[in-house]
C-alpha cells in the first residue's frame, strides 16, 4: 500500500514535469493566437480537448500551464526553503531567544495566507507570475522553518552531534556536516508536499486574477475562462480542474510516500 | 492560578503577532518604487498633485510616525479610506462581513460534520478497506481546487439539474428561503474541500485515543469500539483538535474568497479583489489588515475554548492527595 | 462447577511463527482464585487479554475458552461487549492512565452501572458511592465528583476496582494490579482487594510476577513460560514442593531471608537454564 502510494506519485509527477519541459520546446498548436473560426470546438482530431472561446487549442494550453506551474512550483519552494531551512535552523540549534524570536515570526507570517500576500503585492506592483511568486514564496517559509527547526532539535539531541561537540567542532562545522544532512530527507518530504501546496496556491491566484494575466495560460486562469461557456461547452471546465487535481494529488503521495518510506529511517537519527 | 496565567500569555501572543501582522503590511506597502499617492493618482499625474496627495496622506511624516498612526487608527477602528469613494474603509466592509461570516461559519461546520464520523470510522477501520477509502477520497479531495469545486456542483446543480441558483446572493433578512439556496452551493464547496483536509487530523487525534489506556478501560466494561470511542475518544479528541481548528481558519477564509469569487457572492473577498483592480490601495491595506485581525483573533479565541474543554488545565496542584491512599 | 475453561489456547500475532500462548490448558471454579505467574513474554497476559477479548486485531486465537458454557473463542463484538462489566471484567496495571481524564469519575463508574443494568442517574449515584466506599475510598462523595487527575495512584486503582466489581461479576482478572503502586500502598489496596472478592464470591484469575503478592490473594497457582504452563497446583505445593526447575528457580530466589550472609545469592538461571 504504502509503495503504491510512492509510485502513483512519482507517476503523476513525473507527467507533469514532462509535459512541462516537452512544452518548453513545442505544442501541438499556438497557445496564444486566437482563432476565431474554431471556437469551442469540442474534443476531437485535431484538438484533442478541443478549442476555447478564443479558437485556441486547449490541450496546447494545458502543456504551457504545466510549465508555468514548474517554474511557480520550483521557485517559490525554492525561496522557501532558502530562507526557511537556514533560519529554523539556527532556532533550533541555538535555542532561547532566537528560537522564541524566529519562531514568532514564523507565527505572524503563517496567519499571512499567500492571498493576502498577493493581493498586497498586485495592489502595488500588478498582478504577474512574479508576484504571484514571491507571495507563495513568502507564506511557504514558516513551513520549512518549522520543519527545519524540529529536525534541528532532534538531531542536537542526539548521541554522535554531542560527541562532535565535545571533540571541539564549531557550531557551523555541526550545521553543515550533520545537521543539515539528517534534516535534508525531512525537507525533502516538506518540498514535495510544499510543491503540490504552491500549484494549489497558484491556482487560486490566478483563477482570481492575481497571477499571470491573460493571454498566457494557467491552469487556474483557464478555468475562470471556461466558466462563462458553462452551459455551452462544459467540457472545457474539466481539463484545468484535472490537471490542477492531479499534479497536487502527485505531489502530496509522492511527499506522504517519501515520508512513510523515510520514517522507520528517520527513528535511526534519534 | 494558572488559567489567568494561560489566557494573559496567550493574550500576549495575539497582541505580538497583531503588532507583527501590522508591521508587514505597512512596510509592504511602503516598498515601493516611487510611493502611495503616485500609485493612487496612476501615472500621469501631474508632480503637483501627487506632492498635494502625499501632504495630505501624511506621508511626509517620519516612517515611525506613520506606522505609529496608521496602528493607532486600526485600534479605533479606522482601517484608512478609499482614495476613489472616500468612504473608511470599514464602513465599506460592514455590510459584507455577515456574507463571509456565514461562508466561514457555515462552512467550517460542514467541514466538521464530513470529518468527525469519516475521521472515527477510519481511525477505527484504519487496517481494513473503509480506513483505506477513506484516507484515500480524503487525499484525492485535499487535492481538488476549491474553485474547480465550485464550478462542477454549478455544472450539476445549477446548469443541469437547476435545483439551485448558481450565484448570486439574497439577504437573510429579505427571503431566508432564498438565502439558503444561495448559500447552499458555496457551503458545500467549502465544507467538502476543508473536511477532507481535516480528515487527517481527526484520525490521527482518535487513532491516539485508540491507543490510550483509558479507551482499553472502557472497552473491557463493556462498550463495543465504536461507543467507546463516542463517549471517551471525543472529548479528548477535541482537546487536540481545537488548535488544529484555529490553525486552519487562515485556510478556511482563504476558500472563503475564493468562493465568493466562483459565486459572485457579496462578501469581503469580493471586495478585496475589486479595490486590488482599481488600484485602491489604501482600501486593500486596509482589508488584508482587518481580515488578518479577525483571524488572529478568532483563532486566539478558539484557543481559548481549549481551556475550558480540558479540566486539568483548570487545576489548583492537588494538595488532596486524601488519607486514604 | 467450572467457570472458566480453556482448553489448547493458541495465540500468534501477525506473521510471527512463535506464538505467544502454546496451547495451554486449565480450568477455574466458581469463586476459586488462581495465581498465574511468569516474566514479561510468558504470555501470561495475553492469555488473560484473550479470555477478555480484547487482542489486538492481528492476533490468531485458537482452541477453546470456554466462559459458563459460552464459548468466547470467535464471539462477535456484540456478544463479548455484553459479558465485559458485567460477568467479566478486568483491572489492569497502570491506574494513573486508565481513566478518562475529561470525565469525572463517579460517572465513569456509574456508565459500567447503567450501560449493564440501565439503572437510572439518581439511583446509579447511590450505588457507585456505596461502592467507592466499599472499595476502601475515604469520602466517596468527593471521589465520585472528583476528575482523574485530582486523585492519587492508588485512589484511582480503587475507582478501578470499583468500575470491575460494581455488576458483581462472576470472574475477575487482575493483571499486575499494584505493581504500579507506591510500595507502602501495595498492601493495603491487596488487601482491599481481597476483602471484596470475598464478599462478593467472584473467581478471580490474578496475575503477577510476584510469588509473594500471589500467594497472599490466591488459592492455587499456574506458573507460565515462554507461552506453556509448566506448573500448577496450590500454593502450598508450590512453595514446599516445586517440581519444575523454573518453579524451584523462582521460589528460591523469593525466599531470600533464608540465604545465610555471606553466601552468593541464587538466580533462576541456577535451576533452570534459559535457552539463549
Amino acid at each position: 500500500m504504502k509503495k503504491a502510494q510512492l509510485v502513483a506519485g512519482l507517476v503523476l509527477v513525473a507527467l507533469v514535469v514532462i509535459t512541462a519541459i516537452v512544452a518548453v520546446f513545442w505544442t501541438p498548436f499556438d497557445p496564444i493566437r486566437v482563432v476565431p473560426s474554431q471556437r469551442l470546438l469540442g474534443p476531437g482530431w485535431p484538438h484533442v480537448l478541443g478549442t476555447d472561446g478564443f479558437g485556441i487549442d486547449i490541450a496546447s494550453r494545458l502543456m504551457i500551464g504545466a510549465r508555468t506551474v514548474l517554474v511557480v512550483g520550483i521557485i517559490s519552494v525554492g525561496l522557501a526553503s532558502i530562507v526557511g531551512v537556514p533560519l529554523g535552523m539556527l532556532a533550533g540549534q541555538l535555542g532561547g531567544w532566537v528560537d522564541e524570536v524566529v519562531m514568532r515570526s514564523a507565527d505572524i507570517v503563517y496567519a499571512f495566507p499567500a492571498i493576502l500576500l498577493a493581493t498586497l503585492l498586485a495592489a502595488v506592483y500588478g498582478s504577474s507570475t512574479l508576484t504571484a511568486m514571491i507571495a507563495i514564496g513568502v507564506a511557504t517559509i514558516p513551513a520549512f522553518a518549522r520543519v527545519a527547526r524540529a529536525g534541528a532539535k532532534q538531531v542536537m539531541a542526539s548521541d554522535f552531534v554531542l560527541a562532535a561537540r565535545a571533540s571541539g567542532t564549531s557550531r557551523w562545522g555541526v550545521a553543515g556536516r550533520h545537521v543539515l544532512p539528517n534534516i535534508a530527507p525531512l525537507i525533502g518530504v516538506q518540498a514535495s508536499v510544499g510543491f503540490a501546496m504552491a500549484i494549489l496556491a497558484e491556482a487560486a491566484l490566478s483563477y482570481l486574477g492575481l497571477a499571470t494575466p491573460r493571454p498566457n495560460p494557467t491552469w487556474g486562469n483557464m478555468l475562470r475562462d471556461s466558466q462563462q461557456f458553462l452551459v455551452t461547452a462544459p467540457l472545457q471546465a474539466l481539463w484545468p480542474g484535472l490537471a490542477i487535481a492531479l499534479a497536487v494529488l502527485g505531489f502530496n503521495l509522492l511527499g506522504d510516500g517519501l515520508r512513510d518510506y523515510l520514517d522507520p529511517r528517520l527513528r535511526e537519527v534519534s | 492560578m494558572h488559567v489567568a496565567g494561560r489566557i494573559g500569555r496567550r493574550l500576549g501572543v495575539f497582541a505580538i503577532s497583531l503588532l507583527g501582522a501590522s508591521l508587514l503590511i505597512f512596510l509592504i506597502t511602503k516598498a515601493l518604487p516611487g510611493d502611495v499617492a503616485q500609485v493612487l493618482l496612476g501615472t500621469d499625474a501631474t508632480p503637483e498633485s501627487v506632492a498635494e496627495l502625499r501632504r495630505e496622506l501624511g506621508l511626509d511624516r517620519p516612517l515611525i510616525v506613520q506606522y505609529l498612526s496608521w496602528l493607532g487608527g486600526i485600534l479605533v477602528g479606522d482601517f484608512g479610506h478609499s482614495h476613489l469613494s472616500g468612504q473608511p474603509v470599514l464602513a465599506l466592509l460592514a455590510p459584507r462581513i455577515a456574507v463571509t461570516s456565514w461562508l466561514v461559519g457555515f462552512g467550517m461546520i460542514g467541514s466538521l460534520i464530513i470529518a468527525l464520523p469519516a475521521g472515527m470510522v477510519a481511525a477505527l477501520k484504519r487496517r481494513s478497506w473503509p480506513g483505506f477509502a477513506i484516507s484515500a477520497a480524503a487525499q484525492v479531495g485535499m487535492a481538488i481546487p476549491v474553485f474547480w469545486g465550485g464550478i462542477l456542483l454549478v455544472l450539476v446543480f445549477a446548469v443541469w439539474l437547476r435545483w439551485l441558483p448558481a450565484n448570486g446572493y439574497v439577504s437573510l433578512t429579505k427571503d431566508p428561503g432564498q438565502w439558503a439556496a444561495h448559500l447552499v452551493l458555496p457551503v458545500v464547496t467549502l465544507a467538502a474541500v476543508q473536511g477532507a483536509i481535516l480528515i487527517r487530523y481527526v484520525r490521527s487525534a482518535f487513532i491516539e485515543v485508540l491507543n490510550e489506556d483509558y479507551y482499553r478501560t472502557a472497552r473491557s466494561v463493556g462498550w463495543t469500539p465504536m461507543r467507546a470511542l463516542l463517549r471517551h475518544g471525543v472529548r479528548n479528541a477535541a482537546i487536540s483538535l481545537v488548535t488544529v481548528l484555529g490553525l486552519q481558519l487562515a485556510s478556511v477564509l482563504v476558500g472563503a474568497i475564493v468562493v465568493e469569487s466562483v459565486f459572485n457572492l457579496p462578501g469581503l473577498g469580493s471586495m478585496l479583489l475589486s479595490a486590488v483592480a482599481q488600484r485602491d490601495l489604501l482600501v486593500v491595506q486596509g482589508t488584508v489588515m482587518f481580515l488578518v485581525l479577525a483571524v488572529l483573533l478568532i483563532s486566539a479565541l478558539v484557543d481559548f475554548s481549549y481551556l475550558l474543554i480540558d479540566p486539568r488545565q483548570a487545576a489548583v496542584d492537588s494538595a488532596d492527595g486524601g488519607a486514604a491512599s | 462447577m467450572t467457570l472458566l475453561d480453556v482448553r489448547d489456547l493458541s495465540v500468534s500475532f501477525g506473521r510471527s511463527r512463535t506464538p505467544a500462548v502454546r496451547g495451554i490448558s486449565f480450568d477455574l471454579a466458581a469463586g476459586e482464585r488462581l495465581g498465574v505467574i511468569g516474566e514479561s513474554g510468558s504470555g501470561k497476559t495475553v492469555t488473560a487479554l484473550a479470555v477478555m477479548g480484547l487482542l489486538p486485531e492481528n492476533a490468531t486465537v485458537t482452541g477453546s475458552i470456554s466462559l459458563n458454557a459460552t464459548e468466547i473463542v470467535g464471539l462477535d463484538e456484540v456478544g463479548m461487549a455484553r459479558l465485559r462489566g458485567d460477568v467479566i471484567s478486568m483491572v489492569f496495571q497502570e491506574p494513573m492512565t486508565a481513566l478518562d481524564p475529561t470525565m469525572r469519575v463517579g460517572r465513569q463508574v456509574a456508565e459500567v452501572l447503567r450501560l449493564h443494568q440501565g439503572a437510572e442517574p439518581g439511583a446509579a449515584r447511590e450505588r457507585v458511592v456505596s461502592m467507592l466506599g466499599e472499595v476502601g475510598l475515604t469520602d466517596p462523595q468527593r471521589v465520585a465528583d472528583a476528575f482523574p487527575h485530582q486523585l492519587s495512584g492508588g485512589q484511582r486503582q480503587r475507582v478501578i476496582m470499583a468500575m470491575a466489581l460494581i455488576n458483581s461479576p462472576d470472574l475477575v482478572i487482575c493483571d499486575e494490579p499494584t505493581t504500579a503502586l507506591d510500595v507502602t500502598v501495595q498492601a493495603r489496596v491487596l488487601e482491599k482487594l481481597d476483602e471484596v472478592l470475598t464478599a462478593s464470591a467472584a473467581a478471580c484469575l490474578f496475575i503477577s510476577h510476584d510469588l509473594a503478592v500471589v500467594s497472599q490473594v490466591c488459592h492455587n497457582v499456574l506458573v507460565m513460560l515462554d507461552g506453556e504452563i509448566v506448573e500448577q497446583g496450590t500454593v502450598a505445593d508450590l512453595f514446599n514442593r516445586p517440581q519444575h526447575p523454573y518453579t524451584r528457580g523462582l521460589v528460591a530466589t523469593a525466599r531470600l531471608d533464608q540465604i545465610e550472609p555471606g553466601e552468593r545469592l541464587p538466580t533462576v538461571e541456577d535451576f533452570h537454564a534459559r535457552r539463549p
